[in-house]
């Protein structure tokens, strides 16, 4: 008998976790007017001037609202503003550096204040100026912000007087006068309806101090703060005062969980614990499909690529060691080496690969983020894009050979087994293309040049601002504003020194072009300059542009209204979903 | 006792200053930099030199170790100190550090019991059973399930519990959060196997060990009862190391809790800790190596005074002074 009750149970714990089928995501132990979301990490505090991941913006785009909106297509259209201003309109000046900004009327915040034009300016002021705030430099292209009446501001767009001037701390209005002078700004649009410029209440913000953001928190927004009772929980509720009609809100509540583990935030969609996440384990995405949740894959706003240091002396653009980089350089074995390099790499097997995109990216053939104004979408005969193919990608073995081979005698001797230092974030999905990609030169060209060696971000951005110790990098690019002139400073001179453009290159090409597409108002002029940019980049090949990333949502069905939602920087309009049931 | 009490109080102070040495050193040499980290990838050269001297951070080891101790004055980075009890506010969440250690620390506090509760209760009573009746069929499974116990992965025992328990059979959730009992069930029960496994074992060990003495043969020969003989007489002898097991788990079951609490999402204080050092948060993580450095000192102090009680012959050598050796007492 004790033997048969034995074999039972083995065989039930066995068939459990075998065979067992799952029931389908049911809501387990929760209100259903709660709508429950996943964070990737601990939200910072929930003060959008000055805090600036995606974790608490998901959260505060709830609650603060911007200026302007911006829909998933990149459109603009007026949240907090009358009016989304433009020349025709006559709110924006004529020499397109000054915005007149019509606030909404009978605004009010969570707390009963009323919204108004201080409190505009009161949250330009600190995004520019708190000590503590993250998105200084976003931002930096504002000169002014003023007050006109109780519901106008004007906004002043600039560039610096003196561009040596850029190591001088900009700490006032009264510094930024002296700096600067009045220009226009392309991307000004997108900067207003970036999250950072979630507009406060001034009153609550100097009255709670060094307390705001943890434990008061208050905006305009659909839903408003309630409580954080632990760091990784945050909960807020509808806010039935809201001038958007709360009726509209599908959810009375949302609660935010932030959870760092994927294969655990597969597992509590599966229960029905959650609603929607982002961060899932992209490995078990079938079965998470398979368990009745739906997957949402669409183009992101993030870029992996891989640089070749300028500085290096192995596959670097240098003439008696200098930078060589002013739009016509000598070609060199540095050269050669690099376009070996660059045509022995095929992208498109890391996409398939099911530990690293499992599908859910495709391949990239620029600098630059499809759906983007710079992205080129043409390909003629002889331009640096017409090697490209879906398929492949640039990779083309016979090139790649022909290119090393041409190498001089002398400097192949240099290039001893793993004599190339690539350098790469110690995250594992880095470490993974790193490691592709070392394959891929080895199987291509026969020698087995790259070391991969992982580290610290921190450390990486700190070799990148001198170029120093690395011959190539492998790393991530994210564009929250969804404008190209966020995606230029990789590639940008001036970013030389701040650990952003880690090839250190400096093409006066592409340096002008982008200050074209930065300083004009011209929607056509700016896309001829970043065009110009990308097919630059492309032909001197210090990036290696890898894929686009998609972001990836798994979202229990009684949620809908996904598409109009989700937005390429993995943030959602939570206010925008429905419930199917 | 005072006196021995004192003294070990007193040996905390080295053991809490090399702690705090060693962890700030560690974090110093690290690759990390938080003025970056707190501005951002975009900074620009300007605000980055700003931001790391308003943080202090461009001051040499000496002077930011002595900072950390004695506080430092500044409008918005500033802090009275270790010594004082204030680090500060987080990098990240812009909390005050002590303050979310101790919100966070009773709720590990409850995972901690809880584990150690279930790993006494099984424990203990399937080590008498091991013991009493050792090499028989059930002593091998017992042992078999020990050893299972103590070399299973703590990461893997939970994903299986959660795959099993929350995925298929739907019993308990998978997440899991201090106001909901049956939240608690999974992650207690992953946590208390590797404790269990210790506990049993050791007292397994302990009562064999006692059950050989002459004072329990002659219990028995004197025909006293074998309930007696186990529980009154071998029990209570032979739980001496099994409570300074349970106490040393105890501690370790507080600092141990990391893994179990990040993927059961438990808004503990291994959590936060995890947190902070993914996210290179120095204050917060400097504060929670100090926190269970300071928890895991005083339970083993209580253990050893615990121990003084379960066993007399210890708590009479506590106020004795140190005997002279027989050779010296002699020539007196």
């Amino acid at each position: 008998m004790k033997k048969v009750i034995a074999i039972l149970f083995a065989a039930l714990i066995l068939g459990t976790s075998t065979f067992a089928q799952a029931k389908g995501p049911a809501l387990r132990n929760r209100d259903p007017e709660t709508l429950v979301f996943v964070l990737a990490a601990v939200p910072q505090p929930l003060d959008p001037n000055i805090y600036t991941t995606l974790n608490e913006a998901q959260i505060m785009r709830e609650i603060n609202e911007t200026l302007m909106g911006m829909t998933p297509d990149y459109k603009f259209y007026p949240m907090l503003a009358e009016v989304v201003p433009t020349l025709e309109n006559g709110l924006v000046s004529k020499d397109g550096s000054i915005y007149t900004l019509k606030l909404r009327k009978g605004v009010k915040f969570h707390n009963g204040n009323e919204f108004n034009a201080d409190d505009v300016v009161f949250s330009f002021n600190r995004i520019l100026h708190h000590p503590k705030s993250s998105s200084k430099s976003m931002f930096s292209s504002i000169l002014s912000v003023e007050k006109v009446d109780s519901h106008t501001v004007k906004i002043t767009w600039g560039r610096l007087r003196n561009p040596e001037d850029a190591t001088v701390p900009l700490t006032s209005w009264a510094d930024r006068a002296k700096y600067m002078v009045a220009s226009p700004y392309g991307p000004a649009l997108n900067i207003l309806a970036h999250y950072c410029s979630g507009i406060e209440d001034k009153e609550t913000v100097e009255a709670a101090g060094a307390d705001y953001g943890t434990k008061v928190v208050t905006g305009t927004g659909p839903y408003k703060f309630v409580s954080w009772p632990n760091p990784q929980e945050v909960n807020v509720t509808r806010n039935d005062a809201w001038w958007g009609d709360a009726k509209t809100l599908a959810f009375k509540n949302i609660q935010f969980r932030a959870m760092s583990e994927q294969p655990q935030v597969n597992n509590v969609l599966i229960t029905g614990e959650v609603d929607m996440a982002f961060n899932l384990s992209r490995l078990d995405t079938k079965s998470i499909e398979k368990a009745g949740i739906n997957i949402t894959s669409k183009p992101g706003l993030t870029i992996w690529y891989g640089v070749f240091n300028m500085n290096s002396n192995l596959v670097g653009q240098k003439m008696n060691g200098k930078l060589d980089l002013s739009g016509a350089y000598t070609e060199s074995d540095t050269t050669k080496l690099r376009r070996a390099i660059f045509y022995s790499i095929n992208s498109v097997p890391f996409i398939r690969q099911v530990d690293l995109f499992n599908g859910h990216a495709i391949p990239a053939n620029q600098m630059m983020q499809p759906g983007f104004l710079g992205h080129v979408t043409s390909a003629p005969a002889g331009s640096p894009f017409a090697e490209f193919n879906e398929r492949s990608w640039y990779f083309n073995r016979d090139k790649a050979k022909a290119e090393f081979a041409s190498i001089s005698p002398e400097f192949k001797a240099k290039l001893v087994p793993e004599s190339i230092t690539l350098v790469v974030g110690n995250i594992t999905d880095r470490v993974k293309i790193a490691n592709n990609v070392k394959d891929q030169v080895k199987t291509t060209l026969g020698v087995d040049l790259i070391k991969v060696i992982p580290m610290v971000n921190a450390q990486i951005i700190q070799m990148s601002k001198t170029g120093d110790g690395y011959d190539m990098v492998v790393t991530g690019w994210f564009t929250p504003t969804g404008d190209p002139d966020y995606t230029c400073i990789i590639y940008n001179g001036d970013s030389i020194g701040t650990g952003m453009n880690g090839a250190l290159y400096n093409n006066d090409i592409v340096n002008a072009n982008i200050a074209t597409g930065r300083y004009t108002q011209d929607q056509a002029a700016r896309k001829v300059a970043y065009d110009k940019v990308q097919t630059q980049l492309m032909t001197d090949k210090p990036y290696f542009p890898m894929v686009y990333e998609n972001v990836l949502f798994g979202t229990h069905p009684r949620v809908g209204n996904i598409d109009r939602a989700i937005f390429g920087t993995k943030l959602v309009d939570l206010h925008l979903l429905t419930k199917q049931f | 006792m005072s006196k021995y009490l004192l003294r070990r109080i007193f040996m905390l102070v080295p053991v809490l200053f090399g702690v705090t040495l060693i962890v700030f050193g560690l974090l110093y040499i690290t690759p990390s930099d938080p003025a970056q980290m707190m501005l951002g990838p975009n900074a620009t050269p300007a605000a980055y030199t700003q931001m790391k001297a308003d943080m202090g951070l461009d001051k040499p080891f000496v002077v930011q170790y002595i900072r950390f101790l004695f506080g430092y004055q500044h409008p918005i980075f500033g802090y009275k100190g270790l010594l004082f009890g204030d680090l500060g506010r987080s990098y990240i969440s812009n909390r005050n550090v002590f303050e979310l250690i101790l919100s966070s620390f009773p709720n590990t506090l409850i995972l901690a019991a809880g584990a150690l509760f279930l790993a006494l209760v099984i424990g203990v009573p399937i080590g008498i059973l091991s013991a009493t009746r050792h090499y028989s069929a059930w002593d091998m499974v017992f042992t078999v399930f020990a050893l299972l116990g103590a070399s299973m992965p703590v990461f893997w025992a939970a994903m299986v519990l959660i795959y099993t328990f929350a995925n298929n059979l739907r019993i308990f959730p998978a997440m899991s959060n201090p106001r909901d009992f049956m939240s608690l069930v999974l992650p207690i029960v992953t946590l208390s196997m590797y404790s269990m496994a210790i506990i049993m074992r050791m007292t397994r060990s302990s009562m064999l060990d006692v059950m050989e003495q002459d004072y329990i043969r002659t219990a028995r020969v004197k025909g006293m009862d074998e309930k007696v003989v186990i529980f009154k007489h071998a029990l209570r002898n032979a739980l001496i190391p099994v409570v300074t097991v349970a106490g040393l788990q105890f501690g370790q079951l507080l600092g141990g809790a990391v893994l179990t609490e990040k993927i059961f999402s438990y808004p503990g204080l291994g959590s936060i800790m995890v947190d902070a050092i993914y996210q290179k948060d120095t204050p917060q993580i400097l504060g929670s190596v100090c926190f269970i450095a300071l928890t895991f000192t005083i339970i083993n102090l209580l253990v050893d005074i615990l121990y003084g009680f379960i066993d007399p012959r210890i708590k009479s050598t506590f106020g004795r002074k140190k005997a002279k050796p027989a050779a010296a007492r002699s020539r007196a």
